[in-house]
């Protein structure tokens, strides 16, 4: 793996990427990680990931965006405009240091919502995989601050977070809002094909292939059915599914 | 949604590096821009905290790597071994030589790089282990921070433990609060944090008088030493005189300073926290290394 600093100079993205270690396909594989709340616990999933997807043959780059992990910026300076914008100059860079044509992307819980707004504003895309996806911004903010009460029950002197803060980050009144208001029901990618990959009983995410399939784009769901898939990414536990990882990689390697 | 303006580049430099033996280790170098550098400062090396990568917690190495870059210092920030963004090794040893071979590694690196010799190693929990036992045997390690690292109770500790622990409030009120919340904060059914399970791992502490001859070893030597404790490790630590209870020899010394946040958690979650520990640290740092 190659650890390297790209983008325009003012706003340098730290991304690492995987080489293939088999015989080299055409086609790069982006990873988008969630928001900084769940980048820590997602690390690890996303780092397994690129590994195997090398060992198939194809180039991966996972990157952080902008404000968050060793990419430049301040964490008070997260925005989804512009993390949405990392999202295509980290595909550019893919492509380059690749040498590939075509770009498919896999994102992880918001990293999904990301990178489906992304290749519904024009982001060349051959395959868009979203892994358990946020659909909708309100309940996922009411639960990382179910997650955020939860977490700091714990701690002897406790306050609370400040109106500003959300587990540990920054979370200003324009991210706040911004996240709030997301949609994936009202956005609809292009993409060669769409593949939600998801844990079982998630009504949200059968309504959203429902949605890509009317919208006639080439959409299906895949179940996760193990103890790992869970939608609450703050337990480690769902970070270590085998299952859900091969479940990627394979619908990747379909043709 | 709405734009938002990006701030101009800041005044220091960071560079993704691969480096080790193996090749297989990660890191980032970030660099004071050359009109702010102090030349000849020592170099500061920060590894994981637990299994966290070289980010750190809330991207607690980050933050501190540019703050100690507008104050005149480099940084690097890296994944030992098999943790993060690096890969394993292939020498069969144990887990704490594993890592010392890794900072090894980063001090052959920052030599090569930045023509730097001098460390200060910054580590917290059970990072501190590798830490501790690099700074203990390499001379060139001027400087050690240890965030809640080796912690034994004291006749002391236990003191404060019976007289004060039933008539703070906040005990009480954090019980009130976690039985509210786990009976009946409709909100955070089904989420469950880690912290509420069993620990996963147990350290192996060194017996204390071990630790503290090592201690004199070090500040003998000129190794500025600086701890910081918080309230969160009330298990084992509770009160800012704690530090020279367990090493009464260094109270005296101008070269060990001792912190104690006792409203801070471990890993250091709140903004404000974060901000008061990196300034401290800044702090520091200028204190003892900013003259040539």
């Amino acid at each position: 793996m190659n650890p390297v600093y790209f983008g325009p100079s003012e706003r340098q993205l730290y991304g690492v990427y995987h080489p293939p270690r088999a015989a080299p396909r055409d086609l790069g594989v982006l990873l988008c990680y969630p928001a900084p709340q769940e980048y820590m616990r997602t690390h690890w999933a996303m780092r397994r990931l690129a590994t195997l997807l090398s060992q198939r043959g194809f180039h991966a780059l996972r990157f952080d965006y902008y404000a968050t992990g060793d990419s430049a910026g301040d964490s008070n300076e997260a925005a989804l405009d512009i993390w949405n914008k990392d999202i295509g100059i980290a595909a550019a860079e893919l492509k380059d240091m690749a040498g590939v044509n075509h770009v498919s992307v896999v994102g992880l819980r918001l990293g999904a919502t990301l990178a489906a707004k992304a290749a519904a504003e024009g982001l060349a895309v051959r395959d868009l995989v979203r892994w358990e996806p946020v659909v909708k911004g309100g309940p996922y903010v009411d639960e990382l601050a179910a997650i955020a009460v939860r977490k700091f029950a714990r701690l002897l002197y406790h306050d609370g977070e400040q109106a500003d803060e959300l587990i540990g980050f920054p979370f200003p009144e324009q991210l706040a809002r911004d996240t709030r208001g997301l949609d994936l029901l009202s956005v609809t990618p292009k993409a060669k094909r769409a593949v939600v990959v998801s844990s079982t009983g998630r009504a949200d995410h059968q309504q959203l292939v429902d949605h890509l399939t009317t919208s006639g784009l080439a959409a299906k769901r895949v179940e996760v059915r193990d103890e790992a898939a869970g939608g609450g990414m703050q337990r480690e536990a769902a970070l270590l599914s085998m299952a859900a990882l091969q479940t990627i990689v394979r619908s990747l390697e379909e043709q | 949604m709405t734009a938002v303006q990006i701030k101009p580049a800041p005044a220091y430099r960071e560079r993704a590096v691969r480096f080790g033996a193996h090749g297989g280790l990660v890191g980032v170098i970030t660099e004071p821009s050359p009109e702010k550098a102090i030349a000849g400062a020592p170099v500061v090396l920060a590894a994981n905290v637990g299994l966290n990568h070289h980010v750190g917690p809330y991207r607690l190495w980050v933050d501190t790597a540019r703050q100690l870059a507008e104050a005149g210092f480099a940084t690097l920030r890296f994944d030992t071994a098999g943790l993060g963004d690096s890969e394993p090794r292939r020498e069969t040893v144990s887990d704490i030589e594993r890592a010392v071979l890794d900072f090894g590694d980063a001090a052959k690196l920052v030599d090569e790089r930045l023509g730097a010799k001098r460390l200060v190693l910054m580590s917290l929990c059970s990072g501190v282990d590798a830490a501790h036992l690099v700074s203990v045997r390499d001379p060139n390690v001027v400087g050690a921070v240890f965030l809640d690292g080796y912690a034994y109770r004291t006749s002391g500790y236990k003191r404060r433990y019976w007289t004060s622990r039933w008539l703070q409030w906040a005990r009480w009120r954090r019980f009130i609060r976690r039985r509210w919340i786990y009976t009946y904060a409709a909100a955070t059914k089904g989420v469950r944090e880690t912290g509420e399970v069993d620990e996963i791992f147990v350290r192996e502490y060194p017996p204390l008088e071990e630790l503290a001859k090592q201690f004199d070893a070090m500040v003998e030597r000129g190794t500025k030493l600086f701890f910081a404790y918080t309230g969160e490790v009330d298990h084992s630590f509770n009160g800012k005189e704690q530090l020279f209870e367990m090493f009464p020899r260094l109270a005296s010394s101008k070269a060990v300073t001792g912190e104690y946040y006792h409203r801070a958690d471990h890993v250091y979650s709140f903004i404000r926290d974060r901000r008061v520990l990196m300034d401290r640290l800044v702090a520091w740092m200028r204190e003892n290394f900013a003259a040539p």
